[in-house]
C-alpha cells in the first residue's frame, strides 16, 4: 500500500471517525482504523462492533493495498501537520510510514486480516432529505435515556410513511415527539426502526457535513441499520426490543394552557435553578392569571424566586418539574417566540410545545415532579 | 436572659415498661408471676422471641432472639404466642396516663416513650419529683413496672432509663451529661451498631468518652457528618436525637410460616399481604421507597435477600407487590421449602422526586384508591380491604373476614 492525499480532505475523515472508534477497548484492533487503496481512492473504516463507520477520499495510488494504522495518533498527527499532501507507505511488519513536508513518522501498526469485516450496505428502503434527519434528531436525541438497564430507550424510535416522518424518544421521564410532512423516497408503506443514541450522534456529525437536500438513504439486514450520505456510511446494530407504546402517554386533556416567551422562560428557568436543590433538580411552579411565578430551594444554599408574565385565564395550579428537562426542550425548541405549557393537574403529565408550529410539529412530555 | 433558668432547662423524661409483653401476660394470669416466661411464638420453635422475663433473661435470653435459640438456653420457660391486642389495650391505657403529665407525649413503640415536661415545674414539681408520680401512678392504675430516665435530652434520658431497669428511674443533672455516658461503652449509644462499633474500636475508641476525647474535628474528618452528629450525641449535647431516630431507614415486615411450605400461590398471598402492610406504613410516615426488598429464608435457614431499585420511588403496595413478586420469582426454583418471607422498603425519602411517565395513570388510579381504602381501614381495621392476591380464593382467610378490591395488575 503506498498513495498519497490532501491534508484537508484526510483531517476531514478521520475526524469523522473519531467517535466511533474506542478509546479503552478490551481487543487492539478496534483501536485502529483499516485503510484500503484501490484506483483512486483512500477507503478508511472504523469500528466498536456495536456501530461502524466506512468513508474516504480520493488519493493518488502508487500501489494498491492495505493496512490498519492506530486511529488516535493518526488523527493528532494528521491535524498537527502542515496544509500539504500526506504520504502513506506500509513497510515490513505492519508498519506505517507517514510523511509530509519535512515530517516523517512511524506507526506500529497491525494485521489487516484480524480488523473485523464491517457488513455490505444493502438496498436503500427509504430516503430522507438530511436537513430533516438532523432537525428530527436534535429535537428528540436528548430525551434518550442513557441507563444501559433501559436498553429499549436507549434509542430514538424513526416512524416513516411515505409522505411523513416522525421521530419520538424518552427516558421514561419525558418524551420528545416530533413529526414533519415529508415525502420520503422509495417508501411504500410504513417503517419504524430503532435508532440508538450512539449512532444519532455519530449520524449528527456526519450530517453536518451535508447539505440539507442530500438525501439520507436508510437500509437494513437482520441486525444492522445503514446510512448512506453520499459516500460515506454508518453501520449501527439494531436494538431489539420493544419501544413503549409512545400513544399512551400523550396528553389528551391538557387543558390549562400558559402561553411564555421562551426566551424569557428560559433565562428565568436558568436563575432560578441556581438554587434549586441539587440532587433532584427541583422548581415549582406556580401558575396564576396571566402570571407565573417560579420558585426553588436548596437546604444548603437557600431560596430563588422569580416572577414571569404569561397568558393564562384558568384556576390557579402548583406544579413541580426538574428544570433540566424544561431548560432541554427550551434549547432545541428554535430562536425566540412564544412557547406554550399545558397542563392537566399537578401529578399528570405536562407539555410543552411551541406557540407557532412550523415545518415540524413538535411536542414534549414531562412528568412533574412530587414537591 | 431575662428567663429563669428553670425554663431554658429542657427536662425530657424517657418512660420505658419493663418485660412489657410478660408483665401483660402476668396481669392475666398470676401463675406466672416469678417464672421464666418468653413470649414469641408456640413452642414448636418458629419465630423470634418478642419479650422474655427477668427470670429468663437469666439465662441468657434476650428479644429478636430465635425461639429455637431461647429454647435450647431455657427449655423448661414457658413460651406464649402472645395477644397483641391485649398489649395494644395496654399500651393506650399507659399513653393516657403519660397524656396527664404533658400533651409533648411521643410514643415511639408499643411500650416506649418520650415525654417533653420542660415548663411544667408548677404543676409537677421538678423534673425529678414528676418522674417518680408517673412510675407510681403507672403501677397503681395498671399494675405494670416501668423504668423512667431524666435529664436535658432524648438520648441521655433513654441511656438512663435502660441504667435504671429494672422498675428505677435515674436522673442526670443538667450539666452531666458528658459525666454520665463517658464510661459507657459506645454501644449503648443508638446509632452505633454491628458497624460502627467494629470501626470505632478498630480506632481505639470503647467508651463513648473515648469519643469525647477524640473531638469533633478529628471524628469529622473521619466519618463526616456522621462524625459531627457522633460529637455531639456523645457529649449529650444533642436535643434534636429524636428526629434523628425517628425518621426511618426502612420499614419491613416479615412472617415465619407455620410450617415450612413450597406452595406459589401461598407465598404469593403472604408477600402481597406484607407488601399491603409496608405500604400502609410507608404512607402513614408520609414517606416513599426507592428500592424494595425481598427476604427469603428456606427451611435449611439459609437466608437470601434480594434488592431492586425502582424508576420512581413509590409507596403503593401494587408496586410493592409486583416488585417483590418479580425479585422472588428470580429467587425461587421452584422447590425448595420455604420458612420466611419478609418484605422490606428502604432508601425513604419525602423529598420531592421526579414522577415516571410510563404507567403514570394507573399508579395515580391505585394512589386513589388506596387513600379510600386506608380510610376504610382506619374504621374496620387492616384486614378489611385486601389486595385480591393476599385472599385465598376457595376459602375465607383465616385472620378475619376480608373484603376484595380486585386484583392489581
Amino acid at each position: 500500500m503506498e498513495f498519497s492525499t490532501s491534508k484537508a480532505d484526510l483531517l476531514k475523515e478521520l475526524t469523522l471517525t473519531q467517535g466511533v472508534v474506542e478509546r479503552k477497548t478490551t481487543i487492539p484492533i478496534l483501536s485502529n482504523l483499516l485503510f484500503e487503496v484501490e484506483e483512486s481512492t483512500l477507503r478508511i473504516s472504523a469500528t466498536d462492533l456495536d456501530l461502524g463507520i466506512r468513508c474516504g477520499c480520493p488519493a493518488k495510488v502508487i500501489n494498491g493495498g492495505s493496512g490498519t494504522i492506530p486511529a488516535k495518533r493518526l488523527f493528532e498527527i494528521v491535524r498537527s501537520l502542515p496544509d500539504a499532501e500526506v504520504h502513506f507507505k506500509l513497510l515490513e511488519n505492519h508498519w506505517v510510514q507517514v510523511t509530509c513536508a519535512r515530517s516523517s513518522f512511524k506507526l506500529v501498526g497491525m494485521a489487516r486480516d484480524n480488523f473485523p469485516v464491517l457488513p455490505t450496505t444493502p438496498k436503500p428502503v427509504a430516503a430522507l432529505p438530511a436537513g430533516v434527519c438532523s432537525a428530527m434528531m436534535q429535537k428528540t436525541i436528548f430525551a434518550i435515556s442513557s441507563e444501559e438497564s433501559r436498553y429499549t430507550l436507549n434509542g430514538a424510535l424513526l416512524l416513516m410513511k411515505p409522505e411523513s416522518a416522525s421521530m419520538v424518544a424518552t427516558d421514561g421521564h419525558r418524551l420528545a415527539l416530533v413529526e414533519c410532512d415529508v415525502q420520503v423516497q422509495g417508501l411504500k408503506s410504513e417503517l419504524r426502526v430503532l435508532i440508538p443514541k450512539k449512532a444519532m450522534a455519530e449520524l449528527l456529525r456526519l450530517l453536518s457535513e451535508a447539505e440539507e437536500e442530500t438525501p439520507v438513504e436508510l437500509s437494513k439486514d437482520e441486525s444492522h441499520l445503514f446510512f448512506q450520505i453520499g459516500s460515506r456510511v454508518l453501520i449501527s446494530r439494531m436494538l431489539t426490543g420493544q419501544f413503549p407504546n409512545y400513544e399512551a402517554v400523550l396528553p389528551r386533556e391538557n387543558t390549562r394552557v400558559v402561553e411564555l416567551d421562551k426566551e424569557q422562560t428560559a433565562a428565568a428557568v436558568r436563575r432560578v435553578a441556581l438554587l434549586a436543590d441539587e440532587r433532584s433538580h427541583a422548581i415549582r411552579m406556580q401558575v396564576e392569571k396571566d402570571r407565573v411565578e417560579i420558585f426553588s430551594s436548596s437546604g444548603e444554599y437557600g431560596e430563588a424566586h422569580e416572577v414571569l408574565d404569561a397568558t393564562y385565564d384558568k384556576e390557579s395550579i402548583q406544579i413541580g418539574f426538574n428544570y433540566q428537562y424544561l431548560l432541554d426542550f427550551m434549547s432545541v425548541v428554535g430562536e425566540g417566540g412564544k412557547i406554550r405549557l399545558e397542563l392537566k393537574d399537578e401529578q399528570s403529565a405536562g407539555q410543552l410545545r411551541p406557540a407557532e408550529q412550523g415545518a415540524y410539529r413538535y411536542r414534549y412530555v414531562v412528568m412533574p415532579m412530587r414537591i | 436572659m431575662t428567663q429563669s433558668p428553670d425554663h431554658s432547662i429542657r427536662s425530657i423524661l424517657h418512660v420505658d415498661m419493663d418485660a412489657f409483653f410478660v408483665s401483660v401476660e402476668e396481669l392475666e394470669d398470676p401463675t406466672l408471676v416469678g417464672k421464666a416466661v418468653i413470649v414469641g411464638a408456640d413452642s414448636d420453635g418458629r419465630g423470634v422471641v418478642a419479650a422474655a422475663s427477668y427470670e429468663a433473661r437469666k439465662f441468657g435470653v434476650h428479644s429478636a432472639m430465635p425461639i429455637r435459640t431461647a429454647k435450647k438456653l431455657c427449655p423448661h420457660a414457658i413460651f406464649l404466642r402472645g395477644q397483641h391486642r391485649k398489649y395494644g389495650e395496654y399500651s393506650q391505657r399507659i399513653h393516657r396516663i403519660f397524656e396527664e403529665f404533658t400533651p409533648v407525649v411521643e410514643m415511639v413503640s408499643i411500650d416506649e416513650a418520650y415525654l417533653d415536661l420542660t415548663g411544667c415545674e408548677r404543676l409537677h414539681g421538678s423534673a425529678f419529683r414528676a418522674a417518680d408520680k408517673l412510675i407510681r401512678r403507672v403501677k397503681d392504675r395498671t399494675g405494670l413496672n416501668c423504668s423512667v430516665g431524666v435529664s436535658t435530652s432524648h438520648l441521655v434520658s433513654k441511656i438512663a432509663s435502660d441504667q435504671a431497669k429494672p422498675h428505677g428511674l435515674l436522673y442526670v443533672l443538667p450539666g452531666c451529661e458528658a459525666r454520665f455516658l463517658a464510661p459507657l461503652p459506645i454501644r449503648r449509644m443508638p446509632g452505633i451498631g454491628k458497624v460502627t462499633e467494629p470501626e470505632l474500636r478498630s480506632l481505639g475508641i470503647v467508651t463513648i468518652g473515648d469519643l469525647q476525647q477524640m473531638g469533633q474535628d478529628k471524628l469529622r474528618n473521619r466519618f463526616g457528618k456522621f462524625g459531627e452528629w457522633l460529637y455531639t450525641k456523645s457529649s449529650g449535647l444533642d436535643i434534636d436525637a429524636y428526629q434523628y431516630e425517628e425518621e426511618p431507614k426502612s420499614i419491613s415486615h416479615e412472617t415465619t410460616f407455620d410450617t415450612d411450605i413450597n406452595d406459589l400461590d401461598e407465598v404469593e398471598r403472604t408477600l402481597s399481604y406484607l407488601a399491603q402492610l409496608v405500604g400502609r406504613r410507608l404512607r402513614d410516615h408520609g414517606l416513599f421507597a426507592r428500592t424494595v426488598g425481598l427476604k427469603l429464608r428456606f427451611a435449611p435457614f439459609k437466608t437470601l435477600t434480594r434488592d431492586v431499585t425502582l424508576d420512581e420511588p413509590t409507596n403503593l403496595d401494587s408496586v410493592i407487590f409486583a416488585s417483590v413478586l418479580r425479585l422472588f420469582e428470580d429467587a425461587w426454583n421452584g422447590k425448595q421449602k420455604i420458612r420466611l418471607v419478609g418484605v422490606r422498603s428502604s432508601n425513604l425519602q419525602r423529598t420531592a422526586f421526579q414522577r415516571s411517565l410510563i404507567d403514570a395513570a394507573q399508579r395515580e388510579k391505585f394512589d386513589k384508591v388506596l387513600k379510600a381504602a386506608d380510610k376504610v381501614r382506619e374504621k374496620f381495621g387492616f384486614d378489611a380491604v385486601q389486595l385480591a392476591r393476599s385472599v385465598e380464593p376457595d376459602r375465607q382467610p383465616s385472620r378475619k373476614k376480608r373484603g376484595f378490591l380486585g386484583r392489581e395488575d
